[in-house]
């Protein structure tokens, strides 16, 4: 048994020197070398946390970051955490006792903790005898000398956890800050973290958004999760696949009735769920068709195709080699990194003329290199280019020619040969909204069985986009038919489709459109709601609200973490670093108040936009700056015995079917739309909120506001 | 590692016993039960010798007052695996047995042993021929012995049953006329040795209530029944018609007798798992480990086979390694067909799974006098390539890998899979290490060193079917020394790990198992010393170490109440043993030493050493003279290669004690002389005859202590 180490004068004794004190006190007179490194515990903390005895890794490394360089995009982590320098300007994983009156008294530093790392630690293992310390291979650790207790190894289990601390200060308090904070006189910063990952630590809904404004850390996430899913294609048994979800959706998709929108929810929550078992926090972006950008630019014409290309290639594009707009993150690019594997392996260096640009298709790219390299090494490179090119952008697609038709003399159509040839436009924003407008699920979403029809949203704008982006290949010669040049794009046809990605967030839109058009519309369901969905292991029931789902759709949303343990009077945001296309192009605004602590005494909250100045005696009428009201009823004094005001402290069980507890912190949305326009008519370009208490009687604002969070959240 | 279910159960250890012959028919001694451990002294009964202290004690002594070798017994004792005792204790007298639905205490223990001599009715030995399955015109011993005659070609002495204390007899023989009840079969007299029996059981009781079995077998007695001119002679290493021996092997099943705490009946318990004994010869040089023994190959067999140990090999997931429950077919069947690997990341231990390998070649110069012109090759001493204190360092974090050079260079001369008929490395990747080569010299500075090791007899060097020349080690002995090559092993004496907490089996019987099996040859199998290449094939186990029993031959292996089946003598009427063969069955009495050479003495005396012809790979024996072919003749190539010196010695040193006064002090020095072992017995077919009747007077080769100085082994007890 180690015992307690008593602080003695000077530096007090931190947490790793507790743990190396345990771990010396088990080792006794031990020899033991560990493959040279001698007592490993007592090296420096930096080496101590890299050492390897005979492979396992002694203190379990932090999960991996994901390397965004293969797509040409900057590093990130699968769970990233800021360093965090001041405990009351960040969240806290732990909820602070209740009766905490000041958040920063004594608490230590939070830091990244990570469940489980202690536990899957070499040295953890090897101190409780787990395999292989249990004497199968390795006999436990420390070697030569005795077993360290259940509680001192929990110890140094829980060490490791909260990410083996090197020096555990008490936090020098802060107190001015901490006070200028629950005042307003500073503002809480914006969260750098993606805010799937905060959602994903407070189990909130996950949010797909639109994938014109996903972020860098976004875009790099999906492109890797649906890379290690495209990477188990070697393995054909093994359904986390990606070809095996391609292949499901050829084989089992319902379309022309009434299942069509619930059948493709629950595949894409499936395919989805697949996507979160490889990041947590990813979800599918959606394509919203009708945006300005995909419309002004459907079919650009040759010149602007040719911004796109080096200098150096003089000839102009050929019409049919033009493709249509797709969204930007699927579309085809070189790096320069993949350039320099491609020259390394023969392709001529003039391929490097391709890096920096953009291309709609493989169709505009392979036009430019053949320009660049010939027509001849480009058949011979041609394969060993598309493996790259789908190594750095697996979102990117070979057999994908979005608005490449063709009249029976090869002449490019544009929309006027989809027009013609399937009797369909692309979608434009009043079709959508026209769409919107039915009133019945027949019509809406699809005919019951006995009755099958389409649904309007399935007919147009789901099939034509589907044509539209499979397409037609030019290359393709019936009499030498080659198995890389096929006639359509693979979205042209259902069997198909799946394999595309493009084909996820176009269905994304799709089930978007539904969940829009069933908060419109509620309580409008399909005939048979109990009918099972072929191929999944769902009903249509199961598939009628994406709340249960976890995951809702906005264009994109701005997060500020703040301490739930901090009392305040008033919030002040720093500017939101809204971009001017989300504030452009968004139909609804929402302001979210997370785990708001229920106060005891009854308040009022007053919102107010870039206006940081604002108290209790800023005018609310005619105040373009006014954005809203919030009250709160409090509980009053507690009339039970101790812990009656406590809401369930530890994790809520999936058990528990209670309702939920009067205490137990609530969430607040306020519809701020109205106050964004007027503010962005009169030429904001960015976005700060204030919250003002407005005590009950007191003239002096009463420090009541607690809660873990605020966002602002644009849908479209 | 093997699964342990929580349920009760009882297993015989060690799982394969090994009995030897002697010609004393009194005296013995038990088998040794570590690897090159020495046996252990023993009265006439089997009652092990100990000390103040209370602990076996092992004997050099190999013959008797009157000469004549002892015969080595194998003892078996019954382990407990419960709930209580995960790693398993010996059942004692009063032990509580959890019978079927019963239980009571342990009154007494019924052991059942069958052994036979199915060699003279079985196919001749060809070889590797008939490994997987024998051709159709494969010729049988005896031929000339047709239909059911060939049924007296079988050695029969029946079943005999014995109990630990009073529930009947204490001892019984396999001998002529000495088994009422059962139908018995011997051969008619012999020249110049008859058989008139197999050996004998008995039960011995330890002061700890132990009930163990005794088992021994022939007295190596050799004849053939072909009495007329020139007959009786030995024309073949292994097989010869008319011959027969008491060599034998067979199963041992045991019951434990209980009285049921409800009704104070007698009932029984099965022991679950049966173990099996096999009767070999002398081992003449015990101390002296063969380069593969049989355990190195049923433990490779095992982990390759039988999922032993998933966190060595297995199909990946080293980190939770599975459980494979080597008696659930389907199970096992499947991991079979699966793509399977070593775990690199598998670090051995040296002294218990590395330095016992490379020692064994240096030990084999007191049993050969090859090695001491070969240039001090293997020495472990200081300055040799072995060198213990250089080859036993792992690279250590923060310093360069220095002895690197050292092991990749021994591990380099290993013959590799593929590689059974190549004298001399051939490897393209071949590349010896840095401290090896010269500037300017390159592959040609290497080319001494040239030839792959080890440099010991194959399964084949004879014919031109099936060769296998030269011996190699198993694929787990290869993969432990790549590891060890690369850095990748623990040196346990520098991490503070006792032998006693290195990779101990998860049953403490599991020691007892490999340990015995650690002193029979695994190889080559030409045919083989204890066993023929049969012990190497996945069909004739049950499960990892255990033989297979065909249940016909046992005597009701179902729990029943005592006086209804009182051992062999009622309800027990087997089939004749099957002069064929049925793997699914399960093996019968003398099933597993059937293949070996009939009389074992010929293939004995022959395997010593052996020109092996490496001219071309595939063959083994080149005709140059038809028709006649003087390059290829000029061209041929020949090896003069060592069987297994460590099983049957070459070349022995032999010690002398001279007492001499000097400046009128008594003074006591030592002279030593290497000379042949098997002296005044060549190895011809007429010494093969000869070995017959003088193999009891060889001597036995064992470790010296008075004389650090001389030779670690040398001869003793020659019969002059």
């Amino acid at each position: 048994m180690a015992t307690k180490q008593k602080k003695g004068p000077g530096k007090p004794k931190s947490r790793l020197d507790h743990v190396r004190a345990i771990l010396n006190k088990a080792a006794g007179d031990s020899t033991a070398d560990y493959q040279g490194y001698g007592r490993f515990w007592d090296l420096p903390l930096k080496e101590f946390l890299e050492v390897s005895i005979y492979s396992i890794r002694m203190i379990a490394p932090l999960p991996e970051p994901i390397d965004c360089s293969t797509f040409g995009m900057q590093e990130t982590t699968t769970n990233a955490a800021p360093e965090s320098n001041s405990c009351c300007g960040n969240k806290e994983t732990q909820p602070p006792p209740a009766s905490s009156s000041d958040c920063c008294s004594g608490a230590d530093t939070p830091t990244t903790t990570t469940p489980g790392r202690g536990a899957k630690s070499g040295l953890i293992i090897g101190l409780k005898g787990e395999f292989p310390f249990d004497g199968s291979h390795f006999p436990l650790l420390p070697w030569g000398g005795t077993q360290v207790s259940a509680e001192d190894i929990l110890y140094i289990s829980n060490w490791i956890d909260d990410g083996c601390p090197d020096e555990d200060h008490q936090v020098a308090v802060d107190k001015q800050k901490s006070e200028a904070l629950a005042t307003g006189q500073e503002a809480h910063v914006v969260s750098d973290r993606p805010t799937n990952v905060i959602k994903n630590e407070s189990d909130g809904l996950k949010q797909r958004k639109n994938i014109e404004f996903l972020t860098e850390d976004e875009i790099c996430k999906f492109r890797y999760a649906i890379q290690e899913l495209l990477s188990l294609d070697k393995f054909p048994l093994d359904n986390r696949n990606y070809t095996y979800w391609g292949r499901l959706h050829g084989d089992e998709c319902q379309h022309g009735w009434e299942q069509f929108l619930t059948w493709h929810r629950m595949f894409l929550y499936e395919f989805e769920q697949r996507l979160q078992d490889v990041v947590p926090d990813v979800t599918l972006p959606y394509w919203n068709w009708p945006m300005d950008m995909y419309l002004k630019g459907f079919l650009p014409p040759q010149k602007e195709v040719m911004k796109n290309f080096s200098k150096k290639i003089k000839k102009k594009i050929p019409r049919e080699m033009v493709s249509g707009v797709i969204p930007t993150i699927l579309r085809c690019y070189l790096t320069e990194e993949a350039a320099k594997r491609l020259v390394a392996q023969g392709v001529p260096a003039s391929i490097s003329e391709m890096v920096g640009f953009q291309y709609n298709s493989g169709l505009e790219f392979f036009w430019g290199v053949e320009q660049l390299i010939g027509k001849q090494a480009l058949a011979q490179h041609k394969l060993a280019i598309r493996a790259e090119l789908l190594k750095v952008n697996p979102l990117w697609y070979p057999y994908r020619y979005p608005a490449n038709f063709y009249d029976a003399n090869g002449k490019a159509l544009g929309e006027a040969g989809m027009q013609s040839k399937f009797n369909h436009h692309y979608p434009r924003t009043k079709d959508v909204a026209q769409i919107l407008q039915v009133s019945n699920w027949t019509d809406f979403g699809g005919g019951p069985q006995y009755d099958a029809s389409y649904g309007v949203l399935d007919m147009n704008p789901h099939n034509t986009i589907h044509i539209w982006s499979g397409g037609f290949n030019p290359n393709f010669d019936p009499n030498n038919p080659d198995p890389n040049e096929p006639q359509f794009g693979d979205m042209l046809n259902n069997l198909t489709a799946g394999y595309d990605p493009i084909f996820w967030p176009h269905h994304s839109n799709v089930d978007r459109l539904f969940n829009r058009w069933q908060e419109l519309h509620p309580g409008l369901d399909p005939a048979d709601t109990t009918a099972s969905l072929s191929g999944l292991d769902y009903t249509v029931k199961d598939a009628l609200t994406i709340k249960r789902l976890g995951y809702e759709y906005v264009i994109g949303s701005y997060y500020v973490e703040t301490n739930q343990g901090m009392k305040m009077s008033k919030f002040n945001s720093t500017k939101l670093g809204t971009s001017s296309m989300m504030l452009a192009n968004h139909l609804k605004a929402e302001l979210r108040l997370h785990n708001v602590i229920q106060p005891s005494v009854s308040y009022g909250l007053r919102v107010f936009i870039n206006q940081p100045d604002a108290d209790s005696k800023t005018p609310v009428t005619d105040n373009p700056n006014y954005a809203g009201f919030v009250s709160f009823f409090g509980h009053g004094d507690c009339i039970g015995g101790p812990g009656h005001c406590d809401p369930p402290k530890n994790n809520p069980s999936r058990f528990d079917f209670r309702s939920m507890h009067h205490n137990t912190p609530r969430n607040v949305k306020l519809d701020v739309t109205d106050a964004v326009k007027k503010l962005v008519d009169k030429g904001a370009n960015d976005l700060q909120i204030s919250l003002v208490v407005i005590g009950p009687g007191s003239e002096v604002a009463p420090k009541l506001l607690q809660m873990n969070g605020l966002s602002m959240n644009f849908s479209d | 590692m093997q699964a342990n279910d929580l349920t009760t159960k009882y297993k015989i250890h060690p799982a394969i016993g090994i009995a030897r012959v002697g010609d004393s028919p009194t005296d013995i001694y038990l088998a040794p039960e570590t690897e090159g451990g020495l046996p252990i002294a023993c009265d006439e009964q089997g009652n092990a010798t100990l000390d103040a202290k209370g602990q076996e004690q092992t004997t050099s002594n190999f013959k008797d007052s009157s000469n004549r070798v002892k015969r080595q017994a194998a003892r078996f004792q019954i382990y407990v695996y419960d709930e209580k005792n995960p790693h398993g204790r010996e059942l004692q007298v009063g032990d509580i047995i959890q019978g079927e639905g019963t239980s009571g205490k342990l009154v007494d223990i019924e052991w059942t042993v069958w052994m036979a001599n199915k060699k003279s009715s079985w196919y001749q030995f060809a070889q590797l021929e008939g490994e997987h399955g024998y051709a159709p015109d494969h010729p049988l011993r005896n031929a000339d012995v047709q239909g059911t005659d060939r049924q007296k070609l079988i050695i029969d002495p029946g079943a005999q049953t014995v109990y630990g204390m009073k529930q009947g007899q204490q001892s019984a023989s396999f001998t002529q006329g000495e088994n009422e009840g059962q139908s018995q079969n011997f051969p008619p007299p012999l020249i110049p040795n008859s058989i008139t029996s197999l050996g004998a059981i008995n039960t011995i009781q330890t002061k700890d209530k132990n009930i163990r079995l005794i088992v021994r077998g022939g007295l190596g007695n050799s004849g053939s029944y072909k009495q007329e001119f020139p007959q009786p002679k030995i024309s073949h290493y292994a097989n010869n018609e008319g011959w027969f021996d008491d060599i034998s092997d067979g199963p041992v099943t045991a019951k434990l007798i209980y009285q049921d705490d409800l009704d104070h009946q007698l009932r029984y318990q099965v022991v679950h798992d049966p173990a099996w004994v096999i009767v070999g010869y002398p081992s003449f040089a015990p101390q002296i480990v063969d380069m593969i023994t049989i355990d190195d190959l049923v433990y490779d067999l095992s982990v390759r086979q039988f999922a032993y140990n998933t966190y060595l090999y297995g199909r990946g997931n080293f980190d939770t390694p599975e459980k494979i429950n080597p008696e659930d077919t389907d199970a096992l069947d499947f991991w079979r067909d699966s793509p399977k690997t070593y775990n690199p990341d598998y670090y051995p231990y040296f002294y218990k799974e590395i330095w016992p390998i490379l020692t064994r070649p240096y030990y084999m110069q007191y049993t050969t006098s090859v090695l001491a012109t070969s240039n001090d090759a293997h020495e472990i001493g200081a300055r040799g390539d072995f060198d213990e204190s250089l080859v036993s360092q792992p690279p250590k974090h923060g310093e360069r890998d220095v002895y690197k050079s050292m092991r990749i260079f021994i591990y380099e001369a290993l013959r590799r899979p593929g590689e059974e008929n190549q004298l001399l490395i051939t490897r393209p990747d071949y590349n010896l290490s840095p401290r090896r080569e010269r500037p300017g010299q390159g592959q040609q500075s290497a080319d001494y060193m040239k030839e792959l090791m080890p440099l010991l007899c194959g399964d084949n060097p004879l014919t031109n079917t099936l060769p296998s020349k030269f011996l190699r080690l198993t694929d787990t002995q290869l993969f432990l020394l790549k590891q060890w090559a690369e850095g990748k092993f623990i040196n346990e004496k520098q991490e503070d790990i006792l032998d006693s907490q290195v990779e101990q089996p998860v049953e403490k019987g599991v020691l007892l198992d490999r340990g015995v099996l650690a002193n029979g040859l695994g190889g080559a199998f030409c045919p083989g010393a204890e066993v023929a290449w049969i012990i190497r094939n996945p069909a004739i186990y049950s499960k990892p170490y255990r033989i297979k029993i065909d249940g016909d031959y046992v005597p009701n292996l179902t729990s029943r109440t005592v006086k209804t089946t009182p051992g062999v003598t009622a309800l027990f009427s087997p089939p004749e043993l099957s002069t064929d063969n049925g793997f699914d069955q399960g093996m019968q009495p003398g099933d597993l030493t059937k293949y070996s050479a009939v009389p074992w003495q010929s293939d004995f005396n022959e395997c010593s050493d052996q020109y092996i012809d490496y001219t071309y790979d595939q063959w083994n024996v080149l005709y140059p003279d038809s028709p006649p072919d003087a390059p290829l003749k000029s061209q041929q190539k020949t090896k003069q290669t060592l069987w297994w010196p460590s099983h049957r010695p070459m070349q022995v040193w032999q010690q002398f004690v001279n007492h001499t006064k000097e400046k009128g002090k008594n003074v006591t020095t030592y002279s030593y002389d290497q000379v042949d072992w098997a002296r005044g017995i060549p190895a011809t077919k007429a010494g093969d005859y000869k070995m017959v009747t003088e193999w009891a007077k060889l001597g036995f080769v064992v470790k010296q202590d008075v004389d650090p100085t001389g030779p670690a082994y040398v001869e003793t007890e020659a019969d002059e």
